[in-house]
């Protein structure tokens, strides 16, 4: 009997063990992943920038003109990359507890929607609104929350046709209050992408720019202790959590 | 422009940086002194007075939170612009309030930073031509609002207000029934749009809500229009304009 129970705690901790190295792995080649993302703009900007520097005199205005956005755009590339890396690398560390406060859901999404109105304008996506007055407020951290919100829209308008449709529910269901927001046109059927929300553990992946705020929006939860589901069908796809309710109308 | 020119200081170490800023704010007409160290900013602010400070945070010697402390007991006020390397919310948060009035973070685009020192000057002679003017109380019902004084009764007592609630308050009954987006009142409220701060307008309206509202699960003073914004619902007709509460 004792032995047998010994054979129990050596199994698991050789799975432990097991999964520590996976993580290990993983982290490992996330940031191979990463520093290669990141040198191919900086490479970009350096080579650009060089050549002005030493060919400038033969440059015609118009390529002059030229090498310089390509090197500005690509700058701006690496700025928004090493930002959302920062912003993930610090919601993984310990200080990163969420501030609890009431607030109400509905509103917040109101809001965040108005940020994306002029980007989903310009390529003709109709965004529709499901705004129930009776849905109760819910306790979360009203900034972690707004950012969640942020990076799955993004995600979305991303992956909406021009002329395509966003549809936002809210819903209240077993004392929590559900949010969605379902994009028709092509679906998200990135195997990394899916990857994201069906693992634990950090993910070998290439990061755009999206799928950094992808994490990060997951983590959120994780420090929320909810989840986000992502449900992808021929005609469109859906990312869905839920916060717990307060009983306050 | 019959304005003075205006005066700037940037205290900023890395001497490339400095030297940017200084290129394009001199393009938009300002004068601009540069320091590279804390301690030499500070001695130039006690020498004199300046229209604005562009301030790095990590510097040798003083640093730029330090400054940042120091400025805001003296007696001019001189606003001040953060450009910094430190990115999380809790350093913005700081800095702000330790009276700075925008904060960006490195690295920044420099039309960016030009177009936010304009605002912040537009904004700044806006509210010295609305001191001139505006002192009267509004009295919206029970609820009287003092501008002067920064008192608000609901219904004969006091109630205690931070001051972005009570500027809050203050701008919703100045304009009632009106309907403002978030971004509207983020911008006329703290006059400064961080990306990523914007839920504070959020908070400050559950906050207010809390302290004025009968049922603010139910608001009738600060009412959500769907879709749109925010808007006071007291009847512009009915808002009283007394004399100062005695």
């Amino acid at each position: 009997m004792l032995r047998s129970s010994h054979n129990r705690v050596a199994k698991r901790q050789a799975m432990l063990n097991a999964n520590m190295r996976r993580q290990q792995a993983l982290r490992g080649e996330l940031l191979l992943n990463i520093s290669h993302d990141l040198r191919t703009p900086l490479t970009s900007v350096q080579g650009y920038l060089e050549t002005l520097v030493t060919k400038t005199p033969q440059l015609s205005a118009a390529d002059l003109q030229q090498y310089l956005e390509v090197a500005l755009r690509q700058s701006q590339r690496a700025v928004r990359l090493t930002e959302g890396l920062f912003e993930l690398a610090q919601f993984e560390t310990q200080e990163a507890r969420p501030k609890f406060e009431r607030f109400c859901l509905q509103e917040l999404a109101q809001d965040v929607v108005q940020k994306f109105q002029f980007s989903a304008d310009l390529r003709q996506i109709s965004i529709i609104v499901d705004f129930l007055p009776e849905i109760p407020a819910v306790e979360a951290d009203i900034g972690m929350i707004e950012r969640a919100l942020s990076a799955l829209f993004e995600n979305v308008l991303l992956h909406t046709p021009q002329a395509g449709q966003i549809t936002i529910v809210l819903e209240c269901e077993a004392n929590r209050v559900w949010f969605s927001v379902w994009n028709n046109g092509a679906a998200n059927a990135d195997r990394n992408l899916l990857a994201i929300f069906e693992s634990e553990l950090p993910l070998p992946y290439h990061p755009g720019q999206d799928q950094i705020g992808l994490l990060i929006a997951k983590r959120i939860m994780q420090l929320h202790n909810a989840a986000i589901e992502l449900v992808n069908e021929p005609q469109g796809a859906t990312f869905k959590f839920s916060l717990r309710a307060l009983g306050m109308k | 422009m019959l304005q003075a020119t205006k005066n700037i200081l940037v205290i900023e170490d890395d001497p490339d940086i400095g030297e940017l800023l200084a290129i394009n704010l001199r393009d938009e007409g300002y004068l601009v002194e540069i320091a590279t160290e804390g301690d030499e900013g500070l001695i130039r602010l006690k020498a004199r007075s300046y229209d604005l400070l562009v301030l790095d945070l990590m510097l040798p010697g003083v640093d730029g939170l330090e400054i940042c402390r120091q400025m805001r007991n003296m007696e001019h006020y001189q606003p001040i612009v953060i450009i910094s390397a430190k990115a999380s919310e809790t350093q913005r948060i700081l800095g702000l309030e330790l009276g700075a009035d925008d904060y960006l973070t490195k690295p920044f685009s420099v039309p960016e930073l030009v177009a936010r020192i304009r605002a912040l000057f537009r904004r700044i002679e806006a509210m010295q031509r609305q001191a001139q003017g505006k002192s009267s109380v509004l009295r919206c019902g029970d609820l009287s609002i003092d501008p002067l004084n920064h008192k608000v009764i609901l219904a004969g007592s006091a109630i205690s207000l931070t001051v972005k609630e009570f500027e809050l308050l203050l701008f919703f009954a100045r304009n009632p029934g009106k309907v403002f987006t978030r971004i509207a009142l983020l911008d006329q409220v703290w006059g400064y749009s961080h990306d990523g701060y914007e839920h504070t307008v959020n908070s400050h309206i559950n906050r207010l809500r809390a302290k004025i509202e009968n049922d603010p699960g139910n608001p009738l003073l600060i009412q959500t229009v769907w879709g749109v914004g925010y808007k006071f619902a007291f009847p512009a007709e009915a808002v009283e304009h007394a004399p100062l509460f005695a």
